[in-house]
């Protein structure tokens, strides 16, 4: 089997005859990294991660989890956490928790509850009461919750304030096993760029550069942001 | 993993549905009252204008909340499947069969429910004109169901009348599986249009609804021409007609069941 966490191979996602989202895309990432996938809006990234997580079926060319194509045994291996809100309003946030730890045997709901704790979320509350802001960071608690694998987090920042922003990361970085991977999507890079191991760029739906953090900084003399902008500029 | 979906499905859409029968319920107790209470008889115009009234209100809402609770089932299965929550739904670690599955046994049971539900209206509506009636009126009706009707009934049915009305449940239990399956089946095929989804969905529905019109008239229309014909209606052909009518629906269910599936599993693109 392959020492790859996760495999793509020409992967490919077409939508009508025109647009291409993900193009002809190889990629390996191997376990025990946090991941930056960076790119313009539009560039792929979405495509890119519902392709892994089986929400989209490629046109052409394969994704392998763990040496598995999308299944019930990917899923295992992933907690993801999608840029919108994918929980069911009429739900409580304690039936959430138990709504996770009925399916995901890696679910921790003590450390669910931790957290829910000290961001002052009351898990009486109805998910329809809560903020947008509130309801991201109870989904991000649900997905930080589980000990997986690869965590593949798409803008998990985007849509809260700078001071929750610094808590989600610390978040993240406080609570996930030492040898799985997080792919992050952002492209707020500036805000992630101290705790990334690699970056991958992605353009056009294709992959523009696979690199360590420390390569950008000792061959291009740049910061990961700085670098960004210089091959994304307009 | 099956039965936690389902036990999360149920404790997800009972409400909906209890309130469905809680109206049904309502509604027959006036129905009741207001039969019972005699205003049919009265002189007043207006009191019997109110009592019609009542009784299209009546039919309408029974019509309204039978419809209601398959858009119901229908709505939440997209919503579930195919919009912001599929994201969750398509992520859990079980196959797509327990996920159709769970979907199809908790809306079968809850169609069911409300099916019974309406049959009990009625039937509670029934029994409170039988109440309502003369005893001499009573006397007569129960004359002619089981002194004149029920013997015939026997004469002309022999030993199949137990067995046609076992056959005839069956048929109506398949029937509401087929019915939930049919709208699911639609919602999915909808799916594969790029744009305009729902409408795309509720044109199947409409397709396969037409569909199924089609292959009922094709089964009923020669037993009936045979009737009419030979001018007699056998007991054998009121089985052979129900048989087949199971055997047609089954297969059609199958047939959505697979369809939903197969969208599902092979075909799979959450916008």
């Amino acid at each position: 089997m392959s020492s790859y966490l996760l495999e793509a191979s020409g992967l490919t996602k077409q939508f009508g005859n025109e647009t291409i989202a993900v193009n002809q895309l190889n990629l390996e990432v191997g376990p025990g990294k946090i991941i930056g996938l960076l790119g313009p809006n539009g560039s792929g990234k979405t495509t890119l991660i519902k392709l892994i997580n089986g929400l989209l079926t490629p046109s052409s060319g394969s994704v392998l989890v763990k040496g598995h194509a999308p299944d019930i045994e990917s899923k295992k291996t992933i907690a993801y956490l999608p840029e919108r809100t994918y929980l069911q309003n009429h739900m409580k946030v304690s039936e959430l928790v138990d709504f996770f730890a009925d399916f995901y045997e890696d679910f921790s709901k003590e450390r669910a509850y931790m957290m829910l704790h000290s961001l002052d979320i009351k898990s009486t509350a109805k998910l329809s009461t809560l903020s947008k802001g509130t309801k991201e960071k109870v989904q991000l608690i649900l997905v930080m919750s589980r000990d997986a694998d690869l965590y593949i987090l798409d803008e998990p920042i985007a849509g809260v304030d700078p001071a929750a922003r610094d808590y989600i990361l610390k978040t993240i970085l406080n609570n996930y096993n030492e040898n799985a991977t997080i792919i992050l999507s952002t492209h707020l890079i500036s805000d992630i760029e101290n705790i990334l191991d690699e970056v991958i760029f992605i353009k056009n739906g294709s992959i523009l550069l696979h690199t360590t953090v420390e390569d950008i900084r000792e061959q291009q003399g740049k910061s990961v942001d700085s670098y960004f902008r210089e091959v994304f500029a307009c | 993993m099956l039965s936690k979906l389902i036990r999360h499905e149920w404790k997800s859409t009972w409400k909906m549905i209890a309130v469905m029968n809680l109206f049904i319920a309502i509604i027959t107790l006036l129905g009741v009252v207001t039969v019972v209470s005699k205003i049919w008889n009265s002189e007043s115009e207006h009191v019997v204008t109110f009592a019609v009234l009542s009784a299209v209100f009546y039919y309408i809402s029974i019509i309204v909340v039978s419809i209601a609770a398959c858009i119901y089932i229908a709505v939440k299965y997209y919503r579930n499947l195919y919009t912001d929550e599929g994201y969750l739904m398509h992520t859990l670690p079980v196959s797509k069969h327990e996920l159709l599955l769970s979907k199809t046994i908790v809306g079968s049971i809850q169609y069911l429910i409300v099916s019974l539900v309406i049959i009990l209206s009625f039937t509670f509506i029934g029994l409170s004109f039988f109440y309502n009636m003369t005893p001499t009126d009573q006397n007569e009706i129960l004359t002619a169901l089981f002194v004149d009707l029920w013997p015939e009934l026997e004469k002309f049915m022999g030993d199949t009348i137990g067995f046609n009305l076992f056959l005839f449940v069956v048929y109506w239990l398949i029937s509401c599986i087929s019915s939930v399956l049919m709208s699911f089946c639609a919602i999915s095929v909808g799916q594969l249009f790029t744009k305009h989804k729902v409408m795309g969905s509720i044109f199947c529905y409409i397709g396969l609804y037409i569909l199924i019109q089609v292959v009922a008239s094709f089964i009923t229309v020669p037993f009936t021409g045979i009737s009419i014909l030979e001018n007699s209606f056998a007991p054998a052909m009121i089985t052979a007609m129900l048989a087949i009518e199971i055997v047609a629906t089954s297969a059609l269910t199958i047939v959505f069941y697979y369809v939903s599936h197969y969208v599902m599993s092979k075909k799979l693109n959450l916008d």
